[in-house]
């Protein structure tokens, strides 16, 4: 996993942001950017190129799973890999993403361990 | 027969319109009551202006926010000086220390290894709490995670108990202008009644703002027509 790589961070919510941006930095990141919305976020994404997007589920404007599947509709950023970071823990929201092409789910509350060991997984694979 | 299925109609109406009435006081009464819990100072602004209740729900949403973010600045600071107290350490170890030399200039002082090994119990009962330290800032950030998991839960309430209140005041004015038209113009046509009243209800549908939408005595006008 390269450290160096460039990460957005999607949620509607500043604390999570804060939170989620402490425990990559903690792993050992730091060039992360963040965006409030799904909407955002694409604009960010078209804008620059990202390798990695953490998005939250529920946020006004664009949620996560239309963010999701604007990405992969779109030609130059469907590779990008996504991991959904939500408290939407219905089995159903979980098989949606997948459907969509979530590279993996992680469900909040979660630990510094987990966003841990799932990055490790989208890219060992 | 029927004359008695007009009475039976013109009954459950009438029942379904004092339901309706009752269910719409009860929401009133609730985020009146709820206002002047969070803030029994300005309870009178409540009894105007119901929409201010939801207000108070997103006040909440960033109060919490504001002082979830404080208390992340300071373990954040609490962060940032253990990280230099690790670096401190670790020249410590390599016999040598960075300190103010009190003319607003960092020197490095040499530490023989003797100094060292007679400090050795102490710079590894530091080195330990360091560890410990960081690991609780790390965990007290992810319980900050609190924040948020509420947030989206009074966000959810708040549009909920929004949609109700659309629909339940959709309702209410509805009847309410129907039955008021009828008085006040019996003549009128079903056709013109029924765009008056759309146009009301369309009116009044949008999300509430101070000064936007009804007030209080808009309201109490209409339960009083009904």
């Amino acid at each position: 996993m390269d450290l160096n790589m460039k990460i957005l961070v999607v949620d509607d919510f500043a604390t999570m942001r804060r939170i989620l941006k402490n425990i990559l930095k903690q792993i050992g990141f730091s060039n992360i950017s963040e965006a409030d919305d799904g909407k955002t976020a694409l604009a960010e994404l078209k804008k620059e190129k990202f390798d990695l997007v953490l998005s939250d589920w529920n946020m006004p404007e664009m949620s996560g799973i239309e963010l999701l599947r604007e990405i992969r509709s779109d030609d130059e950023l469907k590779d990008t890999p996504i991991v959904m970071v939500t408290a939407e823990a219905q089995k159903d929201n979980i098989l949606e993403a997948v459907k969509a092409g979530v590279n993996n789910y992680v469900v909040k509350p979660f630990t510094a361990e987990t966003i841990g060991e799932k990055l490790k997984k989208v890219f060992d694979r | 027969m029927l004359f008695d299925d007009e009475v039976l109609f013109k009954d459950l109406t009438y029942e379904m319109t004092r339901q309706v009435k009752d269910l719409a006081l009860l929401i009133i009464d609730f985020r009146r009551d709820l206002k002047s819990k969070i803030n029994p100072g300005i309870t009178d602004i409540a009894t105007k202006y119901i929409p201010q209740a939801t207000n108070q729900l997103v006040d909440i949403i960033e109060a919490t926010g504001k002082a979830a973010n404080k208390i992340m600045d300071n373990l954040d600071s609490m962060q940032e000086d253990i990280e230099r107290m690790e670096k401190t350490l670790t020249s410590l170890k390599e016999g040598k220390v960075i300190v103010p030399n009190g003319k607003n200039e960092m020197v490095e002082v040499a530490i023989d290894s003797q100094t060292i090994k007679t400090l050795s119990p102490l710079i590894d009962y530091i080195e330990s709490s360091r560890k410990k330290y960081m690991s609780l800032i790390s965990d007290s950030f992810l319980q900050m995670s609190f924040q948020d998991l509420t947030g989206q839960r009074i966000k959810r309430t708040i549009d909920l108990v929004s949609q109700i209140e659309t629909k339940i005041k959709g309702m209410v004015i509805s009847f309410g202008l129907k039955l008021t038209e009828m008085e006040k113009n019996p003549a009128i046509s079903k056709q013109e009644l029924q765009r008056a009243v759309e146009e009301k209800v369309i009116e009044l549908g949008g999300p509430q703002k101070e000064g936007q939408g009804l007030d209080q005595s808009d309201i109490d006008e209409l339960l009083a027509n009904i």
